[in-house]
């Protein structure tokens, strides 16, 4: 007769081979899903693309999938959607050299170069979380190296190590604050209109300012944001209030 | 002087004006002997929508000191026509007629009711009966109205036979022996036919038989998409004819809604020919002709080269397509292209597409030919336009141009061409799926592990501190070591109570005995003897305690001396010796 555990041991082994189940199986319909939207993307249906993969991404993202997105809606004449979704491709990817050229691909066709410094550049050129990875890595060195120290303290003094150690995890920790002070505190807008009205204040009745166009693809800084309308500025330093159906936050 | 000729200009001018209004009203008072009357009446009864009618309210022998009050029901449009009076004298008997004319248009089918026209003839009041009128809609007008005499549409097609694919012209005619308005433009369907939109009009005056007839032909291009014996049409189209309405002094038009419709035309429309289709013929009807180009013609291998070919002719300029490349070795974009048509319908006129192509190794020594294919319909064949193939020198690429991307920060924008035409295409694989999570730092998880080895580095500073506390008290020291020492040597004892070895048995207990009253007493160990017993007294231990030891002292002293002892003596000696050493150690001593 079997034990409990015997049984116990039993559930587990079919539970766990019947999630892997589930899960090769769930993985197999999101490939197909994608498929899909690749297939009517090569047929040239760009608005049916568009719809398949947004579709796919209520399961959740991958870089893949976002710069698909981006091609589609690239294709459909949404150039505001299309460098949005770049974007969030590159915060998955931040060095996908294809995502990179069509961005840059894309904005060109807006009329803007590069958006960003060379700074800005060089810091995005690691996602967040791996800025977050090194520091903690440098960190973690560190603190090892100087706990080794402490329980058996070598006969010849080494400093320059720990130093050095102890350099990294402080530009580790530097340019991972820099790098979440860039993220969160210039957040863009991106305009996904064929032209965007921009006014003096955030009321129909204000002035529109006849001198800042905010076409299709355009990126701004957000400023601020009250009832429906958002406060941008451009790379000119203009600044104005459009709706904020007018244009896309990246997150 | 008084007399007739002694009155002023002015009183003679006032009395021929009341002698002219006396007589007039003689003549009035006379007519008003007769029969005074008040008609009313439409110039007809039954009209069309948006077909005008006359209404015409008449005085007879009455003059109106007001215009007629007339209440109109909903639905009719009303213009005041202008008013008239007429002066009849039949056989000595005078009527006078005063006329006031309404324009009328229905803006809605069926039947209106005037139930009320009156006026005032100074205190008279006078009435006309009520008033009739039907209107029926627009499209209902019989076919041998003579309206349609006026105006009417023809379909002109000048080739009574083309082929499936082929792009004709076609001609909707419309005549118009009248003056017309609100010219809509033909509807013309045909199934298995496809129809560009009809362009602007053009005007010019045709004479039918004895009837000059202005004419708007209006021209569009057609496509027939499947063969056989089609039937094209009818057009039709909707406008106004104006037509003067007689006795009216401004010479006004009355406007009457027409719909007009052609006769349909058949078409015989010939499927193009299997024999001797080519294999990249993709469906052009029509005349063309060819030039290519294409530069530079010495690269290096990835760099671009643009071909320029320009089609020419006569068909479906528009939906020309640039021919398919199969050139292995090389990487295509989707070329570009721009399009300029001549003629009126576009039926005519270039195509110019840039194609860029990039060669990939350096072992390509030329451009292939490029061909293109397509159906003339006049000379009822296929026919292939070719440029022949172009010598092309490629040399290999420098290494520098292509370089990783790193994590160095150089960016890969730096290799990109700068003359890149196109976007990347789509990824072909998902790649791994995830939900959208807040970053690493916000995660509670996280800064636990992050906790780790800094609670590994905390541990390590306590375990120094203590180390060194140890190393700078050398009393506690010692006293750990003595712990360790008694600790580890009552152990052995037990051992040698079992083999019952006398002598290191008593040396044991008498080196532990040192070891322990040496640390109390912080002196060296090997100086102890029961002497020392006096300053453990000094220091306060109990007198049972001090007596355990002296007992203890002498069993070792007698131990040289006495006989062999058995291990229940000796194992009673270890209990004593480990009960008065854990005694010792409690006690409390000056650091």
């Amino acid at each position: 007769m079997r034990s409990v555990s015997d049984w116990t041991g039993r559930f587990l082994a079919c539970s766990a081979a019947l999630f892997l189940c589930l899960g090769t199986a769930a993985a197999k319909d999101l490939e197909k899903a994608f498929e899909e939207g690749n297939r009517l993307y090569e047929q040239g249906r760009y608005e049916e693309a568009v719809m398949a993969y947004r579709a796919l991404s209520t399961n959740g993202i991958s870089a893949p999938l976002l710069f698909n997105l981006g091609n589609a809606h690239f294709r459909a004449g949404q150039l505001g959607l299309s460098i949005y979704s770049y974007h969030r491709a590159l915060q998955l990817r931040p060095r996908d050299p294809d995502t990179k050229a069509n961005l840059r691909f894309a904005r060109k066709q807006v009329g803007e170069e590069s958006a960003a410094g060379f700074w800005d550049r060089w810091i995005r050129g690691l996602s967040l979380n791996e800025w977050t990875a090194l520091a903690s890595a440098g960190l973690t060195a560190w603190l090892l190296l100087l706990t080794v120290r402490q329980l058996r303290p070598a006969p010849k003094n080494t400093p320059g190590w720990t130093t050095r150690l102890a350099g990294i995890a402080t530009i580790g920790l530097s340019f991972l604050a820099l790098a979440a002070w860039v993220n969160s505190s210039s957040q863009t807008a991106v305009i996904i209109v064929p032209e965007a009205v921009v006014r003096n204040g955030p009321l129909e009745e204000s002035p529109e300012l006849i001198d800042f166009k905010a076409l299709d693809g355009t990126e701004l800084s957000l400023l601020d944001q009250k009832d429906g309308w958002v406060q941008v500025t451009d790379r000119q330093a203009r600044r104005g209030w459009t709706q904020k159906n007018n244009t896309i936050l990246l997150p | 002087m008084d007399g007739f000729f002694s009155h002023s200009k002015t009183e003679w001018r006032t009395a021929a004006t009341r002698f002219i209004h006396a007589w007039l009203g003689l003549v009035g008072l006379t007519a008003d002997i007769h029969a005074a009357e008040m008609t009313a009446r439409f110039d007809r009864n039954t009209t069309y929508l948006n077909e005008s009618v006359t209404l015409s309210v008449e005085f007879e022998n009455v003059r109106p000191t007001s215009s007629p009050i007339i209440s109109w029901p909903s639905g009719l449009r009303v213009a005041n026509a202008g008013n008239s009076q007429q002066f009849r004298s039949v056989n000595g008997r005078t009527t006078h007629t005063f006329i006031y004319k309404y324009l009328v248009t229905p803006l809605k089918e069926g039947e209106f009711t005037i139930r009320s026209i009156r006026a005032k003839s100074g205190n008279r009041s006078l009435s006309a009966g009520s008033l009739k009128l039907k209107v029926l809609p627009a499209n209902r007008r019989p076919k041998d109205d003579p309206m349609s005499n006026y105006a009417f549409l023809k379909l002109v097609l000048k080739k009574k036979q083309v082929y499936v694919g082929e792009v004709f012209p076609l001609e909707v005619r419309l005549y118009h022996a009248t003056d017309v308005d609100d010219i809509q433009y033909p509807k013309l369907d045909g199934e298995g036919f496809t129809m560009g939109s009809f362009i602007k009009p053009e005007k010019h005056l045709t004479q039918i038989g004895n009837t000059r007839y202005g004419v708007y032909t209006f021209k569009r291009a057609a496509t027939a998409i499947k063969a056989g014996k089609l039937a094209l049409g009818p057009a039709t189209t909707d406008l106004m004819l104006l037509q003067q309405i007689p006795g009216d002094f401004f010479r006004r038009n009355r406007r009457i809604p027409v719909s007009l419709k052609s006769d349909i035309t058949n078409l015989e429309v010939l499927p193009l020919p299997s024999a001797g289709r080519p294999a990249d013929f993709s469906g052009a009807v029509g005349q063309f002709a060819m030039v290519a180009s294409a530069a530079p013609l010495e690269v290096k291998a990835g760099d671009p080269i643009t071909v320029k070919l320009t089609l020419s002719g006569s068909g479906p300029i528009e939906s020309l397509g640039f021919p398919k490349l199969n050139w292995p070795g090389f990487k295509s974009y989707d070329p570009s292209a721009e399009t300029r048509t001549t003629g009126p319908l576009g039926l005519s006129g270039s195509k110019v597409f840039e194609q860029v192509v990039i060669p990939e190794d350096n072992s390509i020594t030329e451009l292939p030919e490029l061909r293109f294919s397509f159906f003339d319909p006049q000379r009822r064949q296929y026919r292939t336009l070719t440029k022949t193939a172009l010598p092309l020198k490629v040399t290999p690429a420098e290494k520098s141009d292509a370089s990783p991307a790193t994590l160095s920060g150089v960016e890969p924008d730096e290799n990109e061409p700068q003359d890149r035409v196109d976007i990347v295409n789509i990824k072909v694989r998902l790649g791994s799926i995830s939900h959208l999570a807040p970053p690493l730092f916000l995660r509670p998880w996280f800064w636990g592990l992050q906790a780790v080895p800094f609670a590994l580095w905390a541990a390590a500073v306590v375990i120094r501190k203590r180390r060194d506390a140890l190393a700078n008290n050398p009393r506690i020291a010692r006293r750990r070591r003595v712990d360790r020492e008694v600790r580890d040597g009552l152990e052995h004892l037990k051992t040698l109570t079992e083999s019952g070895q006398t002598e290191p048995f008593f040396a044991g207990v008498s080196r532990l005995l040192q070891e322990q009253i040496g640390e109390r007493l912080d002196q060296p160990a090997g100086g102890i003897t029961a002497g020392s017993l006096e300053d453990l007294a000094r220091l306060g231990t109990a007198d049972e305690t001090l007596e355990q030891l002296r007992e203890l002292f002498a069993a070792c002293d007698q131990a040289r001396y006495a006989l062999q002892q058995s291990p229940g003596q000796l194992t009673a000696i270890v209990i004593q010796l480990e009960e008065t050493l854990a005694t010792l150690r409690q006690m409390e001593v000056p650091h």
